[in-house]
């Protein structure tokens, strides 16, 4: 067991400054998308946000798995040019340090960096262990197969040419085959890490790689055979306590980690006045797809508005500006016009700007 | 008792036999060198011995365990250094010789003092700040410091300066007294390993060509310079053990590889009555080169046949 730790730590150190940026990475995504829930700027262009914050997603999860590869080739189980096979730990202490000190530093550690962001945004207990679980299994597949490909590949070369081929196998299969319904993500997940743990198990026992590749490879298009796993959006929000009292510009109505906010009025871009609003909720892509297989698109409220003098114009349904997801919080903010054609310019502008939301439960207004 | 046993052990890369029906026996103590020139299999063979690779056939032991199951109790006892090895560069030399430290309970933190006075090694250097040289040293300081029973040394001299060279041998010899451990060292410098090696094997072409003690070697095998007096050529031919025979002139010289003074002799006034024969001894590097030459003319006329 000393010797374990005695890995564990030495890995620490070798993974302190990329494991230091890593964590910057995840804490200052978490620190900003909490901020964004906060935010009343209605300038924010959150269609741009999205596709930014989906690329320092994939970031975040593509450096944990090279990080993961970069931990397993430091102390390579097999290979004539093997340091740590020439030295007194055996390769089953050799793959509990590799893969305890996996866990630690890029599961648990960014779980702990998550959990302040995730107890200020009122995440409840249940909320905080579905976001923690979520987290670990997409995470924790990434940084398996990072492990998996330092165990098995010879330097990162190979592993640059055999990872997209095996990508792009798996896909292939997964898009000739078409398999309907395509299973739910947390089901491709669970079964992904499944084969990378045989994968990482035989690679530690066995030094015969090219059946370890052999099995792994035959367990991913399995797997992708199945059919392209899905994770729909999910825009509902639980029923509103308050449905009676209207939300004014600015302000943010809370239950739990669900929010809503009426950010304010703006101009579209097509010459029409709309009114921001802003809905926040925890977020689990791939376990959500385990609490329902058919998730609604929809705002399951009743959004009305009504201005000062009494007025109820008429909106349209919500319009869908963007979503930012990251660190299992969900973003989105909706456009709400007047519907029909357009009174007029100022009529328009009056109308909205005095107006106030109503939040009220409903069987849910479809997302267009 | 053999440390070292190998039987019948092959391997190959492809369709290239790299180690051929290798049949070693190293007892224990005193310093064996593995020689032949590049590609012989010298290295191969090494890893074979560490399980690092695995044998095509055969089987080898080691510490009187077989190789595909050596493990940490034979680990603890085995001191490793190769040019190839991947040294964690990242740390400091102090830093890697704590890391080395936490392995072996045997260590000996007065050996690693002496061992790095002696090895002149910078402590808050990193590895991959290192000279070739000094990072040889610092794996052998990381090798010897916990006094191993069996040392395996694989190429440790190439690209080393003299001085450099001098150090490393110096540290391997003064560590333990003659007989307290054997040393295997795969090399092809010859010279360097002539000084201090008690046994020689000597691979060519992925097979065993000579495995002998030093001095046994080195006396049957003598250069033979033969002044002749007008004798014609030989009409006889001429034994087997002569090789590189060359004749210019009234000189005629080969080298003798079953020496002995009495016969030798003989055998050459049968064939040169009124010559004058004088025998030189041979360095190891000299019989080296006679034995590749020899093996090499041997393949041609084999592979010609």
């Amino acid at each position: 067991m000393n010797l374990v730790v005695h890995f564990v730590r030495k890995d620490r150190e070798r993974m302190r400054l990329p494991l230091v940026a890593w964590y910057a990475l995840i804490a200052g995504k978490a620190w900003w998308v909490w901020q964004l829930m906060r935010s009343s700027d209605v300038e924010l262009n959150l269609a741009t946000l999205e596709s930014v914050v989906g690329v320092l997603n994939g970031i975040e999860a593509v450096a944990g798995a090279l990080l993961a590869l970069q931990m397993a080739f430091e102390d390579k189980p097999w290979g004539p040019t093997a340091f740590a096979a020439t030295r007194p730990i055996t390769r089953g202490q050799l793959l509990l340090a590799k893969a305890g000190g996996s866990l630690l530093l890029f599961v648990v550690g960014p779980l702990l960096l998550l959990t302040p962001v995730w107890l200020a945004s009122g995440f409840s207990p249940g909320d905080l262990g579905l976001a923690a679980a979520d987290w670990a299994l997409v995470q924790g597949l990434f940084v398996a197969f990072g492990l998996l490909a330092g165990a098995v590949a010879r330097d990162g070369g190979q592993v640059m040419v055999a990872a997209p081929m095996l990508g792009g196998a798996a896909l292939g299969v997964a898009v000739y085959l078409r398999r309907e319904p395509a299973p739910p993500m947390w089901l491709s997940a669970v079964l992904a890490l499944g084969v990378a743990a045989i994968g990482i198990l035989a690679a530690y026992r066995s030094r015969r790689r090219m059946i370890v590749l052999a099995v792994v490879t035959l367990g991913l298009l399995c797997v992708a055979g199945m059919g392209l796993p899905t994770s729909p959006e999910r825009f509902d929000m639980p029923p509103w306590p308050e449905a009676d009292r209207p939300l004014g510009k600015g302000e943010t109505r809370i239950t739990g980690a669900h929010r809503w906010m009426l950010v304010g009025t703006d101009n579209n871009g097509k010459g029409r006045w709309v009114l921001i609003a802003q809905s926040a909720r925890p977020s689990y892509p791939i376990l959500d797809t385990l609490r329902t297989s058919s998730p609604p698109r929809a705002v399951a409220l009743c959004v009305s508005a009504s201005t000062e003098s009494g007025e109820s114009p008429p909106l349209a349904p919500p319009l869908r500006v963007g979503t930012v997801r990251a660190a299992s919080l969900s973003v989105t903010r909706w456009e709400l016009g007047l519907s029909g054609p357009s009174p007029g310019h100022a009529e328009e502008w009056r109308t909205l700007s005095d107006a106030v939301l109503r939040l009220e439960p409903s069987p849910g207004t479809a997302i267009p | 008792m053999n440390i070292i046993e190998t039987q019948g052990l092959s391997c190959r890369y492809g369709r290239h036999e790299a180690v051929h029906d290798l049949d070693l026996r190293i007892p224990a103590g005193g310093v064996t060198a593995l020689l032949g020139p590049n590609g012989a299999g010298k290295s191969t063979t090494i890893r074979l011995l560490m399980n690092l690779i695995t044998p095509s056939a055969g089987q080898a032991r080691v510490l009187g365990v077989d190789t595909r199951r050596l493990g940490p109790a034979q680990f603890r006892r085995i001191g490793y250094v190769s040019e190839n090895q991947e040294l964690p560069r990242w740390m400091t030399v102090a830093r890697f010789l704590d890391h080395c430290r936490a392995l072996y309970p045997s260590w000996d933190r007065e050996l690693e003092g002496t061992l790095l006075k002696q090895l002149d090694l910078p402590l808050d250097r990193r590895l991959d700040q290192l000279s070739r040289g000094m990072l040889m040293k610092a794996s052998l300081l990381s090798s010897l410091a916990y006094r191993p029973e069996l040392l395996v040394l694989d190429e440790p001299f190439s690209g080393l300066d003299a001085l450099v060279r001098e150090e490393f041998m110096q540290s391997i010899l003064e560590v333990s007294a003659p007989g307290a451990w054997t040393v295997l060292i795969a090399s092809h410098d010859i010279e360097e390993v002539e000084r201090f090696c008690d046994r020689v094997v000597l691979l060519e072409a992925g097979r065993k060509r000579i495995d002998e003690n030093t001095e046994a070697l080195q006396a049957r095998f003598r250069r033979i310079e033969i002044t002749l007096a007008g004798e014609p050529p030989p009409s006889s031919a001429l034994p087997t053990n002569w090789h590189g025979y060359e004749r210019a002139g009234q000189l005629v010289r080969f080298v003798e590889s079953a020496y002995d003074r009495a016969e030798t002799e003989t055998t050459c006034r049968m064939l040169f009555p009124s010559a004058s024969v004088v025998a030189h001894p041979m360095s190891l590097r000299e019989i080296f080169i006679t034995l590749a030459r020899t093996g090499r003319a041997e393949a041609r006329e084999a592979s010609a046949a």
